[in-house]
């Protein structure tokens, strides 16, 4: 059976070239979570296909094709967002990295999509952008079945975290976290400058089990600007 | 039928290039070998010529096959003018306007963490060495109007941070001769976002 989706709602996360004037999208859609299309004749100079598909902006996208590799259709923009720049576009392409990384294709994943435009958001506003991407990074964990079990945890103890198991307590005093600190984090709560500390350091731990020894390169571009 | 060894080794080469499929390549296989044999021998030693001669500028790291190429030799460049692309064939763009006269940098591409490219595939380093020299006054920064393009002049712009050199950034929006009615969204925003005043 041929499958076809009309109109659903989707981001690019990435394009590359494909062929001599097509591309290879990868997408994330509110129905059928990260998909891979192809854009034909997307990259022949009077395309109006490429101009559609950038990333951070939000489309309407028709696809069909029974295998893996869909075939992209129609590409509406909804609304216009102004284009990511600075730090804030590269924050914007960790996100992307981190989704491609650890998304896997055709699984359905409508508050990832949420969560997904609610940092691009942040992004654009530029108010918050450490707080709204350490939310983001936890509500990725907990979407992929990796969740911090961040409630319940004594206030008064510190903890350690472990792959598979998650956070026990541990010794105190051995730079383990602060249970108070992730009560904190528990809430979305990054006000503290503590606080965001602690988080970025648990969620790098976290997501850095689940990527494996391939560091994210966009991380490696961001040490790399604040030399 | 099936042609001969040599003859089917000759059609599938020559499939490598853009644009040809079996039958193209079929035709221009026949073609060379029925009608144009000097063609065929001069066609075969050009490619054998470029291929082996051809490297990139050591200054702006377009293709050339000198060590330094004819734009970045030239005398009658403006040396203190720099600007940088992404390919080669945004500079044959460029030149083909006759409008600028400075001289170029080619990054070969644009920063894509998902592609594992990073500054060191650009030569972005070579290029700061450049600007150290002092000669350069203005960097003009042409990377493509995409997310990836603005992300490496986002990060050129950040290494250069300390450094007194004037930095702009070619401006994107509506086409000359275009009309509003036509043009998409995005181009729209940026050509709102980028206006300049008149008076």
């Amino acid at each position: 059976m041929s499958q076809r989706v009309e109109s659903s709602a989707g981001y690019v996360l990435h394009t590359r070239p494909y062929r001599e004037s097509s591309l290879l999208v990868d997408l994330l859609t509110l129905e059928e979570g990260k998909i891979s299309a192809v854009a034909r004749g997307a990259r022949r100079p009077k395309s109006r296909l490429r101009a559609a598909l950038q990333p951070f902006q939000v489309l309407q996208l028709g696809w069909h094709g029974r295998h893996e590799l869909k075939n992209l259709g129609g590409v509406e923009h909804v609304e216009v967002q102004p284009p990511l720049s600075g730090t804030a576009l590269l924050c914007g392409l960790y996100v992307n990295e981190l989704l491609q990384r650890l998304l896997q294709s055709g699984e359905s994943c409508p508050r990832i999509f949420l969560y997904y435009r609610y940092v691009l958001n942040e992004l654009q506003s530029g108010e918050d952008i450490e707080g709204a991407l350490r939310t983001f990074e936890r509500q990725l964990l907990e979407e992929l079945g990796f969740g911090l079990g961040l409630h319940g945890l004594d206030t008064r103890l510190e903890y350690r975290f472990e792959s598979q198991l998650g956070l026990v307590p541990a010794v105190a005093g051995q730079g383990g976290y602060s249970g108070r600190l992730l009560a904190a984090i528990a809430e979305d709560n990054y006000r503290d400058e503590e606080v965001r500390r602690c988080a970025k350091r648990l969620m790098r731990q976290a997501l850095g089990d689940l990527l494996g020894d391939r560091p994210l390169n966009s991380r490696l571009l961001f040490s790399r600007i604040k030399e | 039928m099936a042609f001969s060894p040599l003859l089917q080794n000759l059609v599938n080469t020559l499939r490598c290039l853009p644009g040809v499929g079996p039958k193209s390549a079929q035709r221009m296989a026949l073609h060379l070998l029925e009608r144009d044999r000097p063609g065929a021998l001069a066609l075969a030693s050009a490619l054998v010529d470029a291929v082996e001669n051809i490297g990139e500028c050591s200054q702006c790291r377009t293709l050339s096959e000198d060590d330094v190429c004819d734009i970045c030799s030239s005398q009658s460049r403006d040396r203190t003018l720099l600007c940088v692309l992404e390919s080669p064939v945004d500079m044959m763009a460029i030149e083909q306007t006759g409008g600028f006269n400075g001289v170029y940098f080619v990054l070969k591409g644009h920063l894509s963490p998902i592609d594992g490219i990073g500054p060191d595939a650009l030569g972005i380093d070579r290029l700061l060495d450049r600007i150290d020299q002092g000669e350069i006054e203005e960097l003009i920064l042409a990377t493509n109007p995409t997310v990836e393009g603005e992300a490496t002049s986002h990060y050129i712009v950040e290494q250069l941070r300390d450094h007194p050199v004037k930095i702009t950034r070619i401006a994107h929006g509506v086409p000359v001769g275009g009309e509003l009615e036509f043009v998409d969204g995005g181009t729209l925003a940026h050509a709102l976002a980028g206006r300049r005043s008149l008076r």
